[in-house]
């Protein structure tokens, strides 16, 4: 007999593809479009062919912003997923209600918006409240100052974004782990201690390169972090992109920016997606 | 002496004891099974023994040397789990290496050991095969040879066959009895398969609710359960109650079916053919009986029809109350 084929639920992820398809393709192409516009401080451009945004991307201001913003984005996902997987494997060993207790934890955090993170941090670091006076009260810091804006402020707030993210990502795959793997390892002689460098770290190795990746990428797009933490030194593109089409009323700069960053990232992203496999095979 | 003994070993966890006083010695070479349900303890014994838990009470000796406050790593156990536990980011060879390679041997004894191990349980030139591309019974090998990379004192093995197809279970059985016999190494091997447990064991531990019911070889086991946990566990025994007397076991191909005679009556409820084997249930005033014959060697009946049992008293044992 004849299969009847089910074309209901292909529609959908068809229509569900062709909506995300036509949310990124339309807004990408307006900005590839635009890029190539002359800048007009009175309407933002005027309709043109011309080379010279992206022409203004190879000055050393622009070249080292694009740097920094690799740099930070790349140190914050690194540290992010440094301290999340340790954590989940953590979390994932205790018992039940401790561990419905984790997550909600981290779905709350995930609920607050970036904002009002900032914010949180900003008092935290703050001269007046938080963690300096905290250290002077302990005694370990005579004369406290307000650690914010600063690189380090810049990236305790990157990290502290991502770490939610990352650890749920993480969660289901350390939670459903087969644990006899860990203790394969002890009874071949592998010291507790060790387990997590012999064992736990190479097997998870595909997943934390992924989800390193994937928060390298969520981290270049942070704006309000790096505005309300960083110094004008430490921020991003992203910031900067902002600042020039919205702040400077230049689109087409604004778009040229946009565009490198994204050949830029799709580049390190492909860089890295063709090591790790060739280190797999 | 005995290469692996038990003292008295008690383990629970919270208000659940899972293990009661449990003291069983394995000789050196022997391959003992610890048989038993779901919950009866035989797996916490094994964990034990590996010191991936920590006993309550009692003394685990390995050679004379009391394991208690020997940590896992150290106690040189080759160990096979139900799940086989391969290092899925390592290679066939590479798994087998780890441990040798951990312990610093040199690369090249390493290798010669690896092609040594792969060829004893036929997978030999597949050492740089990863073990995600490997089948159920190449990945039971692997999990064996990787285990006794180290030359164990013990080999434990967690119900490593639960999960393949009869007939690549029967062949992994027949592996592990060669490679046990040609090695010479003392084996504890869990299972809740009787079958299994009577192909492999030079002895069979029944466990129940924690406790020992019994320790015997399989022949013993089978003609003589000691408890009546243990005959029904062994095999269908039927169990008749006496008055005044111990509870009277006979095994199914013991009985004799005969259309008249002396002795219980009753009807047939069903029969069923599985291949060689003819299996009957036979309904006696309010117990069911099982009967068992090679096919074709008895009388045949009908569904329904009445009939005598009969048996050599010789054939049947009392059971302690």
């Amino acid at each position: 007999m004849m299969r009847t084929p089910t074309y209901g639920p292909r529609l959908i992820g068809g229509a569900a593809f062709g909506v995300m398809a036509i949310f990124f393709v339309i807004p990408l192409i307006f900005m590839i479009v635009v890029s190539f516009y002359q800048p007009d401080p009175m309407g933002f451009y005027k309709v043109d062919f011309v080379w010279e945004n992206y022409g203004k991307f190879f000055s050393s201001f622009y070249y080292t912003v694009s740097l920094r913003s690799l740099y930070s984005s790349a140190l914050g996902a690194v540290l992010v997923v440094a301290l999340a997987f340790p954590l989940v494997l953590f979390v994932s060993d205790l018992g039940r209600k401790w561990q419905l207790f984790w997550i909600i934890l981290l779905l709350s955090l995930m609920c607050l918006s970036e904002v009002i993170m900032g914010f949180a941090w900003l008092i935290l670091m703050s001269e007046s409240a938080g963690i300096p006076r905290l250290l002077e009260w302990v005694g370990l810091w005579d004369n406290p100052r307000s650690l914010s804006p600063s690189f380090g402020a810049m990236m305790i707030g990157l990290v502290f974004l991502g770490f939610s993210i990352v650890s749920l990502i993480l969660y289901p795959a350390v939670a459903r782990r087969d644990r006899s793997i860990e203790e394969a390892a002890i009874t071949l002689g592998t010291p507790p201690a060790m387990v997590f460098y012999k064992v736990l770290l190479p097997t998870f190795r595909t997943s934390l390169i992924s989800v390193t990746l994937t928060m390298f990428v969520y981290l270049l797009g942070v704006f309000v972090m790096p505005t309300m933490l960083g110094r004008p030194q430490d921020w991003t593109m992203t910031v900067i992109i902002s600042d020039k089409a919205l702040g400077d009323a230049n689109l087409p700069l604004g778009a040229a920016l946009a565009v490198v960053m994204l050949i830029v990232t799709v580049i390190v992203l492909i860089a890295s997606a063709l090591l790790t496999q060739r280190r797999t095979a | 002496m005995a290469a692996l003994t038990i003292n008295n070993l008690r383990k629970s966890f919270g208000t659940f004891a899972a293990l009661k006083d449990i003291s069983v010695a394995v000789e050196d070479g022997e391959f003992i099974c610890l048989l038993g349900g779901s919950g009866c303890g035989k797996t916490t014994l094994l964990r034990l023994i590996a010191g991936l838990e920590v006993h309550d009470e009692g003394d685990i000796l390995l050679g004379g040397r009391d394991l208690t406050e020997v940590p896992c790593h150290k106690r040189n156990i080759g160990m096979v789990f139900q799940s086989l536990a391969l290092f899925p980011h390592l290679s066939v060879g590479d798994n087998v290496a780890y441990g040798m390679r951990l312990r610093g041997m040199a690369a090249a004894t390493v290798t010669q050991e690896v092609t040594r191990l792969l060829d004893m349980v036929g997978l030999s030139g597949l050492d740089s095969r990863p073990v995600s591309a490997l089948s159920g019974g190449q990945r039971q090998r692997v999990a064996i040879a990787r285990a006794l990379a180290l030359k164990p004192e013990v080999f434990l093995m967690d119900e490593p066959f639960s999960a393949l197809d009869a007939a690549l279970r029967d062949q992994m059985q027949e592996e592990v009895k060669r490679i046990q016999r040609d090695l010479g190494i003392t084996t504890v091997f869990v299972t809740h398969d009787q079958r299994e447990a009577m192909a492999l064991a030079d002895r069979i531990v029944v466990m129940n609710g924690g406790k020992i019911e019994q320790a015997a070889s399989p022949e013993e086991l089978y003609a003589r359960p000691a408890t009546r946990f243990v005959a029904e566990f062994i095999g269908i025994n039927n169990i008749i109650a006496r008055n005044g007397q111990p509870p009277l076991a006979v095994r199914p191909e013991m009985i004799r079916l005969q259309a008249q005679g002396n002795g219980p009556s009753g009807q047939i409820l069903r029969q069923r053919r599985l291949g060689a084997l003819l299996e009957r249930e036979i309904r006696v005033g309010d117990q069911t009986f099982f009967q068992s014959e090679i096919a074709g060697t008895g009388a045949g009946f009908d569904d329904g029809q009445t009939v005598t049992l009969a048996w050599d008293d010789a054939q049947a044992w009392a059971l302690p109350q």
